[in-house]
């Protein structure tokens, strides 16, 4: 756990003091998810593939299509929610407005919350919802829906949300309140809870350097 | 048990004179007294929640520390750790005129929770206040009392008495 610490900060010295190096190889953030470990035919030590974030298509409060390609290049926040979510949801959402408050015009990242009750939170629900915690701009923050309530689910697994339909839960769904920091290739590179002021906190400071990362891959990319 | 029921007395600040227009010295009765009413039914919990108030002649119920930890435990993680409440999503305690407007009614909305427009401080608001249907008068009344008490609220103390009467009409 330490390292997790340690690990943004010693990238972040490299970072500074290393301009030739390729950028791409200071791994300050762990890559989370699935992995599948292939052994390599020669002998030599096996390739891990880590899993991106499958492809989505949601509709977020603005009507708007929200898919992978809306964040291509950027990074987003994402949690799974439902707007009359009774337990943990207002919560973990004011924690996350807390983060987004930090960042609030910075184009390089976005915030994304996807509804697990699909049903009830249609379009408007998800704008009330969004004007009522604030947020003008949808681009910003999306309140999206997948449309299919089973496909949310499984869309949650895939962000490391956990979500079962529970009828002693309260709302009837149990999940937990995992805020997923994903990279611009579609890689989550944080898994915080979101009920937990300390690792709100961890993900606050993580942000900054996923983006110097993302910026180098990008001036790394530039340079070509 | 027995464990738990001597922390709460420790806990227990004995409760300042106090006399009220409405209910006057009915509200110094006995608290079990006031639960003998229709459709209560005493569990050995809901005693012993009783038993340091009766221990400190029980003339109502005044124990912050219950009251806050219900809070934490029910509450805060809506209404925020310091009844700020979640921009216009969920209404705040903190100076909320709703707690002097419509007083006598907060043990019903507490019991049986609420989904229709509420305003509050004039902002409306719609959404799910959930029930408390596990919590006993006496911790309503401790529970609404650490509200009625902090982030600027100044309130009355409430008595178990009173509170089990309002109780009663909601059912
Ligand atoms: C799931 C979130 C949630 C939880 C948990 C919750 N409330 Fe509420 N509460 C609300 C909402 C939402 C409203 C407004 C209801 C409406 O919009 O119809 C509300 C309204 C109120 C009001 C009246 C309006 C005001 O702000 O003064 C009081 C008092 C209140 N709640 C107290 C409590 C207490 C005490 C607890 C803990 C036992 C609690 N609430 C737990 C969401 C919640």
């Amino acid at each position: 756990m330490l390292n997790r610490f340690l690990l943004p900060a010693l990238a972040a010295t490299l970072l500074t003091t290393a301009c030739t190096e390729p950028p791409k190889t200071v791994a300050a953030l762990p890559i989370l998810g699935e992995r599948d470990v292939r052994p390599r035919a020669d002998g030599g030590p096996a390739d891990t593939v880590y899993a991106a974030v499958p492809a989505f298509r949601l509709t977020d409060q603005a009507g708007q299509p929200v898919s992978n390609q809306t964040f291509a290049g950027r990074a987003y926040v994402t949690d799974f929610f439902f707007a009359t979510c009774p337990g943990i949801c207002p919560k973990m959402q004011s924690e996350l407005l807390k983060v987004y408050k930090k960042f609030p015009t910075d184009p390089r990242i976005s915030f994304l919350s996807i509804t697990i009750d699909p049903d009830h939170d249609s379009t408007a629900v998800l704008r009330d919802y969004a004007q009522r915690l604030g947020i003008g701009d949808a681009s910003r923050w999306h309140f999206a829906s997948l449309g299919d309530r089973a496909k949310s689910f499984e869309l949650a697994n895939h962000l490391l949300t956990g979500v079962v339909p529970d009828s002693l839960a309260p709302g009837g769904l149990a999940h937990n309140g995992t805020l997923a920091l994903v990279d611009d290739r579609g890689y989550i590179r944080g898994a915080y809870d979101g009920l937990n002021a300390g690792q709100v906190a961890a993900l606050q400071r993580d942000i900054p350097v996923l983006l110097a990362e993302i910026d180098g891959r990008k001036k790394g990319v530039a340079k070509k | 048990m027995s464990e738990n029921v001597r922390q709460r007395v420790e806990s227990f600040s004995p409760p300042a004179p106090f006399s009220r227009g409405e209910g006057g010295a009915h509200s110094c009765q006995a608290p079990l007294s006031a639960g003998e009413g229709p459709g209560v039914r005493f569990r050995p919990a809901v005693l012993f929640a009783f038993l340091p108030l009766l221990a400190l002649a029980g003339c109502f119920s005044n124990n912050r520390h219950q009251g806050e930890k219900l809070y934490a435990q029910h509450c805060a993680s809506c209404h925020g750790d310091q009844g700020q409440g979640l921009e216009r999503l969920i209404p705040p305690l903190a100076g909320s005129d709703y707690l002097t407007d419509h007083r006598r009614e907060l043990p019903c909305l507490l019991h049986n929770g609420q989904n229709e427009v509420m305003v509050v401080n004039g902002v409306g608001y719609h959404n799910v206040m959930p029930s408390n249907k596990g919590l006993s008068p006496a911790q309503l009344t401790n529970l609404l009392n650490y509200i009625e008490s902090h982030w600027g609220n100044e309130a009355v103390p409430r008595t178990i008495h009173d509170v089990q009467a309002q109780l009663d009409k909601c059912r």
